[in-house]
C-alpha cells in the first residue's frame, strides 16, 4: 500500500471540509482547509498566493484536468461524458497542463496536504497516467474513483494500493443516489481501516459527518449564494438560515462583502465539524 | 378553443408591453421547430396578449401567417393577461438535474434556446443544487433510472422498511423516523433523563461504545439509513426491533 504524497496530511484529523475556488477567493476566507486547482495557478501572483496558503492552511491540489476537458468539449462540440472519456493526450492543452502540474507538485508536495491525480480517460487509462506521474515526479497522487463508471473491483484495487482515494460522481447524482453512494462507500471502506476517502464536490452534511469512515470533502458551493441570485441563501452550522430577498442580493462585480459572509459560514461549518468531533461523534471519540 | 391561421400583418403588438424577449432565440426556434403553439390575441382589437415576441420573430423571418387563439377578454382583463403571462413565467424555476438530463441526449442544441456555454453552467447548477439539498427533506422514492443504477452500484434497500413518524424499539434504544429541526413534537417526549440524544445516526450506530453503555434516542429522517440501522442491529445482536407506533 502506497502512501500518497502531501507533507501536511494528518491521518488523525478527520473529517475535514475543504473550500474550493480560485486561490484569491480561498485566501480571502479564514477557512483552514482549501482546495485549489493547477489551472487556476497560472501566474506569479497566484503562485505567491499558493505560497502563503501553504504557510497557513492545509492545501489540497486538484489537477485542473476537468476544467481542461470541459474546455475541449466546448471547443469541439462534444458531450461532457465523451470529453471525460478521451485519452489525456487527445485533450487540447494536456501537455501544457501536465508540465505545469509536474512543476507545482514537485516543488510543493511537502507543503501540500495532498495532490489529486490527472483524472482523465476512465479506469483503463488512469492507472497508466498515474504511473507516469509517479515515475516522472516521484509524487504519489491520490487516485480518483468514479462509482458509476469504474466498477467496485477498481475501488478495491485502489483501496488496497493507496492510503487515500478520491470519490467522484457524487455531484451529478440525485440526492437519494448520493446518500446511497456515501453509505456504500462507508460499507466498502470497512474492509480498509487505514483508508482515507475524499469526496469530490460534496458539501458537508449530517449524514456524511455521521458515517463511520475517515475522510474529507470539498465543495465550491460555499460561494453558491454569490453565483446564482435565485439561490441567495446563507448557510452555517450545516443548516440554511436565511433566504435573502432580491433587494439584498449583491450586484455582479460587487461581491466582496458577500464573499466575506459566505467564507464565514464555511468557516463555521468546519468549526461545527470540530465541535461534533470533540463532543458527540461516537466513533471519533473512541479513536 | 379554436385555432385560426391569420395574416401576420393583420395583428398588433400589445402597446406598452414591458416584456423584452429574446426575439433572435425565438426565431432560431421557429426555424428549427416551427411555431409550435398559437399566440393569444384579443378578438375585438386584434392585439396580441401572449406571444408578442413570437409574432416579432415570425415577422423577422418573413412569415405570412401565424396561428392564433382568440380571446374575448375586455381591456382590463387583457391587461391582466399580459401581466400574468409574464409574471408566472418569471416565477418559474428549474430542476437543474432534469434540465441537464433533458439536454444531454440531444445531438445538437439547435432550437433549444441553449448554447454550449449554457451546458457547463447548468451542470454546475445541478451540482450546486445537490450540495444545497438537505437529505432529511428528501425521502422521495428513487426514479427508475436511479434504481437501475442503485441495483448495480450501491448497497441495496434495507430489509426493514421504515416510514415517517414511526417509533421503533431497538434494544435499549428508541429510533424515531422524523426530522430533527421541525418535528420535535414527534420525539422530544422520549428524551428523558438518562437518555442520550443521537440525531442522524449512521447504520452502525447501535454497535458503538456509547450505545452499549447508554440508552439512545435515535432520530433519523432518512428511511434508507434508518432501515439499514435496524438491519445492522438485528445482524449484530440477533434481536428483532419492534415498531411501537
Amino acid at each position: 500500500m502506497k502512501a500518497t504524497s502531501g507533507g501536511t496530511f494528518d491521518p488523525s484529523a478527520s473529517p475535514l471540509y475543504f473550500i474550493a475556488s480560485n486561490p484569491e477567493a480561498v485566501e480571502e476566507s479564514q477557512h483552514p482547509h482549501v482546495l485549489v486547482a493547477v489551472n487556476e495557478l497560472n501566474g506569479q501572483r497566484q503562485m505567491d498566493v499558493l505560497d502563503r496558503l501553504c504557510d497557513t492552511r492545509t492545501v489540497l491540489l486538484d489537477s485542473g484536468i476537468f476544467n481542461l476537458a470541459m474546455g475541449h468539449a466546448k471547443a469541439h462540440g462534444l458531450s461532457m461524458d465523451t470529453a471525460l472519456s478521451l485519452h489525456p493526450t487527445e485533450v487540447d492543452g494536456f501537455d501544457a497542463l501536465r508540465d505545469r502540474y509536474y512543476r507545482i507538485v514537485t516543488e510543493y508536495a511537502d507543503r501540500l496536504w495532498g495532490v489529486i491525480e490527472l483524472d482523465q480517460g476512465g479506469a483503463k487509462v488512469k492507472p497508466e497516467t498515474r504511473a507516469m506521474i509517479e515515475k516522472d515526479t516521484g509524487i504519489v497522487p491520490m487516485p480518483v474513483y468514479h462509482p458509476l463508471n469504474d466498477g467496485w473491483d477498481y475501488f478495491d484495487t485502489l483501496a488496497q494500493g493507496y492510503d487515500r482515494i478520491c470519490f467522484g460522481n457524487l455531484v451529478k447524482a440525485a440526492p437519494p443516489t448520493r446518500l446511497r453512494l456515501m453509505h456504500t462507500a462507508a460499507e466498502r471502506a470497512r474492509a480498509y481501516p487505514y483508508l482515507w476517502t475524499h469526496f469530490l464536490g460534496v458539501h458537508p452534511n449530517e449524514n456524511w459527518l455521521g458515517m463511520n469512515y475517515r475522510g474529507s470533502c470539498d465543495s465550491s458551493s460555499w460561494l453558491t449564494a454569490l453565483r446564482w441570485m435565485p439561490s441567495w441563501k446563507a448557510w452555517t452550522m450545516l443548516k440554511m438560515n436565511a433566504h435573502f430577498p432580491p433587494d439584498m442580493w449583491y450586484a455582479a462585480g460587487g461581491v466582496s462583502k458577500g464573499e466575506d459572509v459566505t467564507a464565514a459560514t464555511a468557516r463555521f461549518t468546519q468549526v461545527t465539524i470540530d465541535a461534533l468531533k470533540e463532543d458527540t461523534h461516537p466513533w471519533l471519540a473512541r479513536s | 378553443m379554436d385555432i385560426e391561421t391569420v395574416a401576420v400583418d393583420s395583428l398588433k403588438p400589445y402597446p406598452g408591453n414591458p416584456r423584452r424577449g429574446d426575439v433572435t432565440a425565438i426565431a432560431a426556434s421557429i426555424e428549427r421547430n416551427g411555431v409550435y403553439k398559437p399566440i393569444v390575441v384579443q378578438r375585438t382589437t386584434r392585439t396580441i396578449l401572449a406571444g408578442n415576441h413570437t409574432w416579432q420573430a415570425a415577422k423577422s423571418l418573413g412569415m405570412d401567417t401565424i396561428d392564433v387563439v382568440w380571446s374575448d377578454a375586455d381591456d382590463d382583463t387583457a391587461r391582466r393577461i399580459v401581466l400574468v403571462d409574464n409574471a408566472t413565467n418569471d416565477r418559474a424555476t428549474y430542476d437543474w438535474h432534469e434540465l441537464d438530463v433533458l439536454l444531454a441526449d440531444l445531438d445538437d442544441l439547435a432550437g433549444t434556446g441553449y448554447s454550449q456555454d449554457d451546458l457547463a453552467l447548468i451542470a454546475e447548477r445541478a451540482a450546486a443544487m445537490d450540495d444545497l439539498v438537505d437529505d432529511e427533506d428528501d425521502d422521495r422514492a428513487p426514479t427508475t433510472g436511479e434504481l437501475l443504477e442503485l441495483s448495480h452500484v450501491t448497497v441495496p434497500e434495507p430489509t426493514h422498511k421504515c416510514h415517517h413518524g414511526q417509533v421503533w424499539k431497538v434494544g435499549q434504544h428508541t429510533l424515531v423516523i422524523a426530522k430533527i429541526n421541525d418535528e420535535h413534537h414527534l420525539w422530544r417526549h422520549l428524551l428523558t433523563d438518562g437518555v442520550r440524544f443521537a440525531p442522524f445516526p449512521e447504520p452502525y450506530f447501535t454497535l458503538s461504545d456509547v450505545a452499549r453503555d447508554t440508552p439512545l434516542l435515535l432520530v433519523q429522517p432518512n428511511t434508507y439509513l434508518a432501515g439499514h440501522l435496524l438491519d445492522k442491529h438485528a445482524a449484530a445482536f440477533g434481536e428483532a426491533s419492534v415498531v411501537l407506533t
